[in-house]
């Protein structure tokens, strides 16, 4: 069974009467140790698919499967348990807690201390564990919130273009905790700007006429 | 992670943040308890100020003709003492104070002669008496004009009508009637002047003060009639609408004035515990992508706006009930310390305002976490 399938799923709102399409009717499915890399242009829809996917927004049009469960019929409360459970999500800023330190802001997707101690550690933060967010680069800010997205196990991490910011070390350090994921069974969808290839991964294109493979460019 | 760790974590981290919200908090609490504690201790000061103003009903012997009584300045004739356990228990005149009046020539003066017991309260309602006049039986209390036309002091013994009598007092000058007024004790006086078991007049205290009444005589006249059947029931109008007016007035500044007050400091407190959800929506987005259910969210931000809500309500309670208190015995000379900040209203203040900071607090997470969580988050980035 797949772990995802999206299905002609997409997205448009009206702005000031005008239509807006934020994402064209895209299909695509994804089975497990499958590393997709979705690349295209700023405002092709990279977020918004990732996103739909991710539960955190509900498409205008088409339907989204993760593994047998129809997220696209779930209300607000089953996506955000199926999120708890089964999604791990890297957002484009980060969005790590400035109360809380590196340890905890781990620890907030749920999991044990000793996995996020674990992850921290294989992503090179072992020394910071006890930092706030102010007290981090923007590397290591990045990195900490790859663990968040990583440490309760989920069957599928999307990531909202986590290396766009790093210095290559740490971008290597992000890639090879994601590869680490994907060779132990889990699924990973990654948007990013950078043409640079991704070993093991499949990239798939978005554009004004929805997904594309690589072979279609 | 538990949600008073989160609370603690996050309020230890903007601390400073945290205490200027409390420091609103209790202020706009303070300001709200303050005014209420003044104004209320206004409204018992007022009524006090008019009370002291003097007795302002009139209760005299049937028959009496008012022109012989205000030519003279008593009632010629008398009623038996047992009326003023008829009006012990009515509900429209308080406070009554037996009297004999008796006209006498006393040492080649014309004094008023003034038999007066202690007030008399309704039955089972302890007061404490605030006209002062009473006098202890063989003892004499002069008018300050009558004393000086008769070189009499305290402490001098004294010949009334064939009985010597020790001068307890002699009372200020005033400027009214009672500067020629010898006051005995009651019994004394029936004794002396032969009128054993009798009065001459009884003077009480309207209470129709909080409430509007068309034709306040009649109402007088119509509660007591019933009571001493034939009594002539005068009322001091200047006197008791005065004081009618003036307490109306203090009740319906505190009435109207403390719902302006509170609902404007409710106002502030809404604003601020909105205006602190509103600037960590972002969280709510993190915290709402990371799976976690409405309900955790909402005790996230209805427990910190609740913990400071406490904390607030009680430097507010401390705060306010303290510049009342030390205003109040500037303000209110004659009820010094009378700004009382009771437990029941302290435990309202401490309930309160936590409760109205949570709910002040509900109204824009509630709108954040029925969103999608990326909206929130684009809203906010």
């Amino acid at each position: 069974m797949s772990v995802f399938q999206v299905d002609r799923a997409g997205m448009h709102y009206d702005l000031r009467g005008q239509k807006i399409i934020a994402l064209a009717p895209s299909s695509l499915s994804a089975q497990q140790e499958e590393f997709i890399v979705v690349r295209g242009k700023s405002g092709a829809g990279k977020t918004t698919l990732l996103s739909i996917l991710g539960g955190m927004l509900r498409p205008t049009e088409g339907r989204v499967h993760l593994g047998s469960v129809e997220l696209t019929a779930l209300g607000p409360a089953a996506r955000a348990k199926l999120r708890q459970t089964s999604i791990g999500f890297v957002f484009q800023s980060m969005h790590l807690l400035p109360y809380l330190d590196l340890l905890d802001n781990t620890r907030l997707a749920g999991g044990s201390e000793a996995r996020a101690r674990e992850l921290l550690e294989q992503l090179g933060l072992g020394a910071r564990i006890h930092h706030r967010p102010a007290e981090l680069s923007a590397g290591e800010r990045q990195r900490g919130a790859v663990a968040r997205a990583l440490v309760h196990g989920p069957a599928l991490v999307l990531a909202d273009e986590p290396t766009g910011n790093l210095d290559p070390e740490s971008a290597a350090l992000v890639l090879e905790a994601f590869q680490s994921f994907r060779t132990n069974g889990g699924c990973l969808m990654m948007a990013t700007h950078s043409q640079e290839p991704i070993p093991g991964s499949r990239t798939v294109y978005l554009g004004p006429k929805g997904l594309h493979s690589a072979d279609e460019r | 992670m538990s949600i008073l760790r989160l609370v603690t974590k996050e309020l230890l981290l903007r601390r400073w943040s945290a205490l200027l919200a409390v420091s609103a908090l209790g202020a706009t609490v303070a300001a709200a308890l303050f005014f209420f504690l003044l104004a209320r201790s206004n409204e018992g000061e007022t009524r006090i100020l008019q009370r002291d103003m003097g007795l302002n009903v009139l209760i005299l012997p049937p028959g009496t003709s008012l022109d012989a009584y205000w030519s003279q300045g008593l009632a010629p004739g008398s009623m038996p003492v047992e009326f003023l356990l008829e009006l012990e228990d009515q509900g429209v005149a308080n406070r009554l104070v037996p009297m004999i009046k008796r006209r006498h020539n006393w040492q080649g003066r014309e004094v008023l002669l003034t038999g007066i017991s202690g007030e008399i309260f309704k039955q089972g309602k302890a007061m404490k008496p605030v006209f002062g006049r009473v006098v202890e039986p063989g003892s004499l209390v002069l008018g300050d004009e009558i004393a000086r036309l008769l070189s009499l002091e305290e402490g001098a013994s004294v010949e009334l009508l064939g009985r010597t009598f020790g001068i307890s007092r002699v009372l200020a000058p005033v400027g009214d009637e009672q500067d020629v007024q010898v006051f005995l004790d009651l019994e004394d006086a029936q004794s002396l002047l032969d009128l054993e078991g009798r009065i001459t007049e009884i003077e009480a205290l309207e209470c129709h003060c909080s409430e509007e009444v068309a034709d306040p005589l009649a109402a007088l006249r119509a509660e007591l009639d019933p009571l001493v059947p034939g009594a002539v029931i005068v009322r001091r109008e200047a006197l008791a609408d005065a004081r009618r007016d003036q307490r109306q007035l203090a009740g319906r500044f505190l009435q109207s004035g403390f719902p302006v007050i509170a609902g404007l400091c409710a106002l502030l407190v809404g604003a601020l515990c909105m205006l602190n959800v509103r600037e960590r929506r972002a969280e709510i987005g993190v915290l709402r992508a990371l799976g976690k259910s409405s309900g955790q969210v909402a005790a996230l931000f209805l427990g910190r706006a609740a913990f400071l809500g406490l904390f607030g309500g009680a430097i507010g309670v401390l705060l306010g009930g303290f510049l009342a208190s030390d205003l109040g015995r500037v303000l209110f000379e004659t009820r010094a310390g009378a700004v009382n900040l009771e437990l029941d209203l302290v435990l309202v203040a401490l309930f309160v305002t936590p409760a109205f900071a949570a709910v002040a607090s509900l109204i824009p997470v509630a709108l954040a976490v029925v969103q999608d969580p990326v909206r929130v988050l684009g809203e906010t980035s």
